[in-house]
């Protein structure tokens, strides 16, 4: 199925090679760009808003550390614990996948240490379960429901369409390039919204626990 | 005092505009529905905070200050008629959404728009 001359086009698989090659390679610098410009953003404008009267509300149920607590147990013990898992299987499974270390070994010379792909798998597997269950928590929750919209609704299959093609991948399911080539644009989609759109909130929960769990000062809160 | 000075309700959100990129934060968890008083006791859309705070700053922020008296007026409803500025809505992202609903009413109050000028005091 491989061109013989990369510059010769002959069949579609052929141009999604190609595209493949380009989005593995000089394409993740300029996406990696995009992401670290839209999160500087985001905290600059947290750091310049704290001059201008920016303040993240102390909400202490239980003293201190319920306002900490909350942060990551949240109302419902049900709902938190699948939050936080879905949020660290997201980090964990591309950190584990043995085919993400081999391009960072190709690219930049970092050899990442090798993890057994269960690992990636397991955390693959938990990032689509949950993100399923946080879906329909959306779906059937009246509060949540009423608050989203189809922007909400879109950030859940941005986030897991790389997870679900990484596994697919995985599985040799479907056509292999194809598959990859849907896992690289997703990734990349990711990556950028990351730092442009809602899915960078983890920059104002950090600015948020940073100020509100005493690390700086709270006398203007 | 019917017209309404937009140049400065803009200004006014210039010198919060970090309000707006607060707000952009929001994921639509729902978390401040639930520790809202005023949401649990009545079960209204219109009672979510987040909802609010979008529906009323977030609308200035959007059309950049440029509404009309009418709008404002349905404002001061959520505003006034629908918190009490408890500050006992949750964020996770610690986004102040009592904070924006003060700021909401300053805003109405700086285009003579108070407590009892929306409809539903009729």
């Amino acid at each position: 199925m491989t061109c013989s001359n990369p510059l010769l086009l002959n069949t579609p698989m052929d141009f999604i090679l190609q595209i493949n090659s380009f989005l593995a390679g000089p394409c993740l610098y300029i996406t990696l760009t995009l992401c670290a410009a839209g999160l500087i953003r985001k905290a600059v404008i947290i750091i310049e808003g704290r001059s201008r009267g920016l303040k993240f509300p102390v909400f202490q149920p239980d003293g201190e550390a319920g306002a900490l607590s909350l942060a990551f147990t949240g109302r419902n013990p049900f709902f938190a614990v699948m939050s936080i898992l879905f949020h660290i299987s997201l980090i964990a499974a591309p950190l584990t996948a043995r085919g993400h270390g081999i391009l960072l070994d190709m690219s930049w010379g970092i050899l990442p240490p090798r993890f057994n792909p269960i690992f990636t798998s397991s955390f693959t597997g938990l990032a689509m379960v949950t993100g399923i269950i946080l879906l329909l928590r959306r779906i059937f929750l009246n509060h949540v429901r009423a608050l989203s919209s189809w922007k909400d609704y879109l950030l859940i299959f941005v986030v897991l369409i790389p997870f679900v093609t990484g596994m697919m991948a995985r599985g040799w399911i479907g056509n292999y390039e194809a598959v990859m080539f849907i896992h690289y644009l997703g990734a990349h989609i990711l990556l950028v919204s990351i730092g442009w759109t809602r899915l960078g909130h983890f920059v104002f929960l950090s600015a948020a626990l940073f100020v509100t769990s005493g690390f700086c000062s709270r006398e203007a809160e | 005092m019917n017209s309404v000075n937009t140049d400065l309700i803009k200004e006014m959100l210039n010198e919060k505009h970090y309000m707006k990129e607060m707000l952009s934060a929001c994921v639509s968890c729902g978390m401040c529905a639930e520790s809202c008083f005023y949401y649990k006791n009545t079960g209204e859309r219109s009672a979510i905070p987040a909802y609010k705070v979008r529906k009323t700053v977030g609308k200035l922020f959007r059309k950049k200050g440029r509404v009309s008296r009418v709008e404002l007026e349905t404002m001061a409803d959520m505003l006034w008629g629908h918190c009490a500025v408890c500050r006992q809505c949750y964020c996770p992202m610690g986004i102040d959404l009592s904070g924006m609903m003060s700021f909401g009413r300053a805003i109405l109050r700086s285009q003579n728009i108070d407590r009892w000028s929306g409809p539903y005091e009729e």
